[in-house]
């Protein structure tokens, strides 16, 4: 017990008490307190243990750049993992458990690692579970390694908010600089957003009990809050920076309270200012991870805001002129304070769990808190995600911002300027994008050399036990360069992020190697600065708003007659009709469809118009079959190639009169075919003379296949003469229905005579009530999009994209003529005569059958050639199914050769089964085509 | 996340554009005799430079084919420029 | 065969209670008519007899406008009748887009605040099409009447989704609000 609440300081709410546990331990706190602070008010050091020796850890900072005490907090029924206790501010009732400890941080039976040391030095596991296979080993490393725990439990109303903003210039750290900064900005009118992740204002000043310009602190702090209030400036506390992207987007976490999602902010600024200020740099001696050895700012942050006075007998080691007044303060609190110059000897700390004594210059000097300063160390995180470069500072020894793209600046402790006065100049100018006044600092410290030939441990990260040893050891196997050194001992990973162990890292590089640490360099500086939950990113896109599917204008209809809605690329349509066994209705459906007639929502597909004088010219170019043959009124087949000559969609193409076609492409294709064309349109035509306008989702189709379609479709009283002779296969007709305009195209994707009819979507409704009315007079059925499938498969109709692959062309599929004969250049044309287009073993489309009383072949299955000492895929199942119509299983597949291989027999392998099938005519209903033109 | 500007619409984010290939490529002429070295290289060869590059790119809301001159290490975007000239 | 004829909510169409709050109203409005003009600007707007068609962030007044959607089209609210297909002597494509999209209208205070999780608008932006990726939807988004009040127009087939959304985000803004 060394910690303890002082009277009178701090900004904490003493007038209401919480209530907490601690590893089971019941404990009290104010508002205002983080964990940390409480427990350390509470008189506990033990927080935690380290990832891979569980050593016992106390806090070593007091905000972000504590990365030893992390929390599974519960609090009512929410339990989250991961939290910084340093960070999380408490709330009355919370049960918190240090992580990565059994049965607690202060016992924690792992801690027998601890003796193993000696054999578990950096890369250990990298080299001794690399053979066999790390997989065998990685259950039981990851299970003893893992931080926080999840409970499995959703948090239902748990979901993030993120909102999009920009402004003039964003500020972050409402520090002095910050504040002085974002006045003279809001005065000259910019619109000014400040961010600071406390939820009070007022950065470092509630370190020192000083004025600030004459006034105290609070005072000022308070002018200066309410006069960029006035000038519309904008303060958003609680909010961390956590990344700065590309083009200055600005990354903002906003904490709404513990158990609340946090609000995301994608902040885009004209110009950033980087007012971070600086935190404290450890000191690499002798077991200086032990609990109760603390940054000497942090030690002022716990007594400034929350009024602790961390240690009763406090040992102050420095090397440089900031804390010259850190030992006044905290003896004014009540703290025995000695203070100790780093010196050139190295110290040692005595004591395990609790701190005993601080060695140095060869006396021991008792004490129960050593607080640390390796000197002050600006916060340039956000500054090197910005882009902007760091310099080596050797009279503060730091790295401080240096040059940056255009709009970024850093002032104050960020830039290197420490002395408040300056620092507020320094803020102002850079406001105002003025040049930085000069300043001279009396900031002075001494460089810090670790010892690094001490026997001792030396402890460099913190939570990952990173020690001396372990960086010589990645120096002597030459992984010398700051990047390899982090990945081979994980050196700065992890929450740390390099907050605290980056410096020290590197001065122990430096050391070994002769050289600067400015010739080591830094390591990458990646965003997020500060660990930030998933959810933050998820926001609303779950559940049903994760994919949400397009929905038809019919939908309420299908649904009337006991549709079971299915997703087909992209769209929410029919699958089938009813409640039965679905393979049985879906059979139903197609022999309905087959004897008498089908009513199909047909509504995705495509219906993209290519209008103007060029209009002719240009979509012959984009096909691949020729169209400038196609007469008004006629409708064509056509293959969208890619350049590459594979086939990318196919369409039925419809020509209205001279300048306006309708290009009916596959329902999942619509926005792709849209792109294709107008990419082409602009490059390399006149755009005045061409436009493309997709106008799918203004027409609702619904078509009729089967023999009695054209009997359904006369009952509708579309005044249409439907005689095959007057309206034949192919063709297309406009009409009125009910005073609107209707389109009929007589296409076929069943194999049986269908006609298309599109009505504008508003009177899809009616369209489709006339029609349900008028079938029951022959026995029409509606079917969904399975019945469609097959009744496609048994008439050799492909799915592009399911019936052919990323290397399948036209002549693979049976359309050789254009690539032959077509006299005009096309998309794709010069790519079906290369030597592979041309190859003796392209996979071809055929129809596989099997004898009657066999189940169907799996889609997936291959093709095998078993003629090798290896059987060698040659090809692979892409549709099957059982054909009602033909009362046997059917299947379409791509196969090597395939079409000239007609009528013999090919072995199927299917997870290890092999069987036989008789290679078809992918057609196997109607082949002759009669039907098509009764 | 980027900002590129539309030659129509101005800054707009990453997300509404698509890569349209490198521009200064022209399609071969396929009507006469295209060697298959020129029609891998129509298809396949990129300069993919490291710094200053000229892009086709698309911005997908208003469909804008354009060229855009920026840097692939700064992220800086220089110029864009409409594909159509006809317009100006 | 995978029965998911549970796992969509129905849909519910275009006939809906306005999503309402003390800040915000969102509601679906009927049009007579959607017209799509691709061609010349000057020509786009000579064939519908309108002055101009309104940019971000301008805004489109009365019944009858028009809206930019890209450099060479227009959309036409509640113009004149049209016939689809190329008009040779004006130089311009027509397309009715009547049944094509859905138009809603959200207005008051945290209008803006609404559209700003969907999107990324930028008063301070000009632009000159309206449609922008709204969490992936292509909408057309601009001011109607006055700077407060907007309106945007999308697929119908999106209604469900966009509605599912925008609910999800009004709730945001009440929570928001609330803290």
């Amino acid at each position: 017990m060394s910690g303890f609440r002082v009277q009178n300081r701090g900004l904490i709410d003493r007038h209401k008490t919480l209530s907490f546990q601690f590893d089971g331990k019941s404990c009290t706190g104010h508002p205002g307190d983080t964990l940390a602070s409480a427990l350390l008010a509470n008189g506990i050091k033990i927080m935690g243990r380290s990832f891979k020796y569980h050593r016992p850890r106390g806090v070593w900072g007091a905000w972000f750049d504590d990365s030893n005490a992390i929390f599974n907090i519960s609090l009512g029924a929410i339990q989250l993992p991961n939290c910084p206790a340093a960070t999380t501010y408490l709330e009355d009732g919370m049960q918190a458990r240090s992580v990565n400890t059994f049965p607690s941080a202060r016992f924690d039976i792992k801690g027998v690692l601890d003796w193993f040391s000696p054999f578990l030095p950096a890369g250990f596991y990298y080299k001794t579970f690399m053979r066999p296979n790390w997989h065998l080993f990685e259950p039981t490393i990851r299970k003893m390694a893992g931080l926080g725990k999840l409970d499995g439990n959703i948090i239902e109303e748990y979901q993030s908010d993120q909102i999009h903003q920009s402004c003039d210039l964003l500020i972050v750290g409402a520090g002095p600089a910050g504040l002085a900064a974002a006045l003279s900005a809001s005065q000259k009118g910019s619109s000014v957003v400040l961010v600071d992740d406390h939820d009070i204002a007022g950065g470092s000043s509630y370190q020192q009990q000083s004025n600030i310009e004459n006034k105290p602190a609070s005072l000022w702090i308070r002018d200066q809050i309410a006069a960029i209030a006035g000038n519309g400036g904008r303060i958003l506390l609680s909010t961390t920076a956590y990344g700065i992207y590309d083009h200055n987007l600005v990354a903002l976490i906003q904490d709404s309270g513990f158990g609340h999602a946090p609000r995301l902010w994608r902040m885009r600024a004209k110009r950033i200012l980087i007012a971070t200020g600086a935190i404290d740099r450890q000191i690499t001696f002798a077991n200086n991870d032990r609990p109760g050895i603390m940054s000497a700012v942090g030690a002022l942050e716990f007594l400034g805001r929350y009024g602790v006075l961390v240690g009763k007998k406090i040992a102050l080691l420095s090397n440089n002129s900031h804390t010259q007044n850190t030992a006044n303060l905290l003896r004014e609190a009540g703290a025995e304070v000695e203070t100790f110059d780093t010196g050139d000897n190295s110290p040692v700390a005595i004591g395990g769990k609790k701190l005993r004594a601080l060695n140095i210059d060869g006396k021991s000097h008792s004490c129960d808190v050593i607080l640390a300063s390796g000197g002050l160390t600006p916060v340039v995180h956000l500054w090197r995600h910005g882009g902007g470069r760091l310099e080596w500072n050797e009279a503060i020894q730091a790295f401080i911002p240096a040059q940056a793209t255009t709009g970024m600046r850093a002032a104050g402790a960020a830039n290197g300027i420490y002395e408040l006065d300056e620092a507020l100049a320094d803020a102002r100018a850079a406001a105002l994008d003025q040049p930085s006044p000069k300043v001279q600092s009396a900031y002075q410290i001494k460089a810090l050399l670790p010892d690094i030939n001490s026997k001792k441990r030396q402890w460099i990260d913190f939570q990952h036990d990173v020690t001396v040893k372990d960086i010589e050891l990645a120096a002597r196997e030459n992984y010398s360069s700051v990047e390899h050194l982090k990945r081979y001992t994980t050196l700065g990973m992890a929450s740390d992020q390099g907050k605290t162990s980056n410096m020290a890292g590197l001065a122990v590089m430096a050391s070994l190697q002769n050289r600067t640490i400015s010739e080591v360099g830094t390591t990458t500086f990646r965003p997020p600065f500060v660990p930030v939950p998933f959810e933050l990113y998820r926001g609303v896109k779950r559940q049903q708003l994760f994919n949400p599917p397009k929905r038809l204008a019919l939908e309420a209809e299908h649904r009337n007659v006991g549709a079971a809605m299915g997703e087909y690329g992209g769209w929410l349509r029919p699958a089938w009709y009813g409640d039965d066994d679905p393979h049985n209705t879906i059979r139903k459906e197609v022999i309905s469809a087959r004897t008498h007639v089908a009513i199909i929502d047909a509504s995705p597909l495509g219906k993209i118009e290519i209008m103007g004088p060029d209009a002719e010219k240009f979509i012959n170019f984009v096909f691949y079959n020729t169209l400038t043959t196609l007469k008004p009124g006629k409708i064509r087949y056509a293959l969208m190639l890619s350049e590459r000559g594979i086939v990318y969609d196919d369409a039925v193409i419809t020509r209205v009169d001279q300048n306006r076609f309708i290009i009916s492409c596959s329902s999942s294709h619509v926005e792709g075919v849209n792109n294709a064309l107008e990419g082409w349109r602009q490059d390399g035509n006149d755009p005045d003379r061409i436009f493309v306008h997709d106008t799918t989702q203004n027409w609702a189709t619904i078509t009729l296949s089967g023999p009695k379609a054209g009997e359904l479709l006369s009952k509708l009283d579309m005044s249409i003469d439907l005689s095959p002779d007057a309206f034949p296969h192919m063709t297309f007709r406009q009409a009125d229905f009910l005073s609107v305009p209707a389109r009929i195209s007589r296409v076929s994707f069943t194999g049986d005579p269908s006609y298309e009819i599109s009505v504008p979507t508003l009177h899809a409704s009616a369209l489709w009530s006339a029609i349900a009315k008028a079938g029951k007079s022959v026995q029409a059925a509606f079917i969904g999009v399975e019945a469609l499938s097959i009744l496609r498969a048994e008439k050799g109709y492909i799915i592009v994209g399911k019936d052919t692959d990323g290397e399948t062309m036209p002549h693979d599929i049976g359309f050789s003529q254009p690539r032959l004969r077509k006299e005009s250049a096309f998309v794709g044309d010069r790519a079906l005569h290369t030597h592979a287009a041309n190859g003796q073993n392209r996979r071809q489309l055929v129809g596989l059958m099997v004898k009657g009383n066999e189940c169907k072949i799996v889609t997936g299955a291959h093709l095998i050639d078993q003629s090798g000492s290896k059987p060698r895929s040659i090809g692979y199942v892409t549709s099957s199914y059982d054909s009602p119509t033909l009362a046997h299983p059917i299947a379409l597949a791509l196969l090597e050769n395939g079409t000239a291989r007609i009528g013999e027999s090919v072995a199927v392998w299917n997870q290890g089964d092999i069987r036989q099938a008789t290679i078809a005519s992918a057609c196997f209903y109607d082949k002759g085509g009669g039907l098509l033109n009764a | 996340m980027q900002q590129f500007p539309c030659p129509f619409c101005g800054l707009r984010n990453e997300q509404e554009f698509h890569f349209a290939g490198e521009a200064g490529k022209t399609r071969p002429d396929t009507m006469k005799e295209v060697s298959a070295e020129q029609w891998s290289a129509y298809l396949n060869h990129y300069n993919n430079p490291m710094g200053k590059t000229c892009e086709i790119w698309v911005h997908l809301p208003c469909q804008e084919y354009f060229v855009m001159q920026r840097d692939t290490v700064t992220m800086e975007v220089f110029a864009s420029e409409q594909i159509r000239k006809d317009l100006k | 065969m995978r029965d998911d004829r549970d796992k969509w909510a129905p849909a519910i169409g275009a006939e809906r209670p306005a999503i309402k709050n003390t800040h915000l109203q969102l509601s679906v409005l009927k049009t007579q008519r959607q017209t799509l003009i691709s061609g010349p600007y000057k020509k786009c707007l000579d064939i519908c007899k309108l002055p101009r068609a309104t940019s971000w962030p301008q805004t489109a007044t009365g019944n009858n406008y028009a809206v930019r959607l890209r450099r060479d089209r227009i959309l036409v609210i509640d113009g004149p009748s049209l016939d689809d297909g190329w008009h040779d002597d004006a130089g311009v494509s027509v397309s009715d887009m009547s049944s094509a999209y859905i138009l809603v209208e959200i207005k008051g205070e945290a209008a803006l605040d609404l559209l700003n999780r969907g999107a990324d608008l930028n008063v301070d932006i000009a632009s000159g099409s309206v449609v922008r990726s709204f969490r992936g939807f292509d909408v057309f988004i601009y001011r109607w009447q006055s700077e407060t009040q907007f309106r945007m127009h999308f697929h119908h087939a999106n209604l469900e989704a966009i509605w599912q959304l925008s609910q999800a985000f009004e709730k945001q803004i009440v929570e928001y609000n609330r803290r």
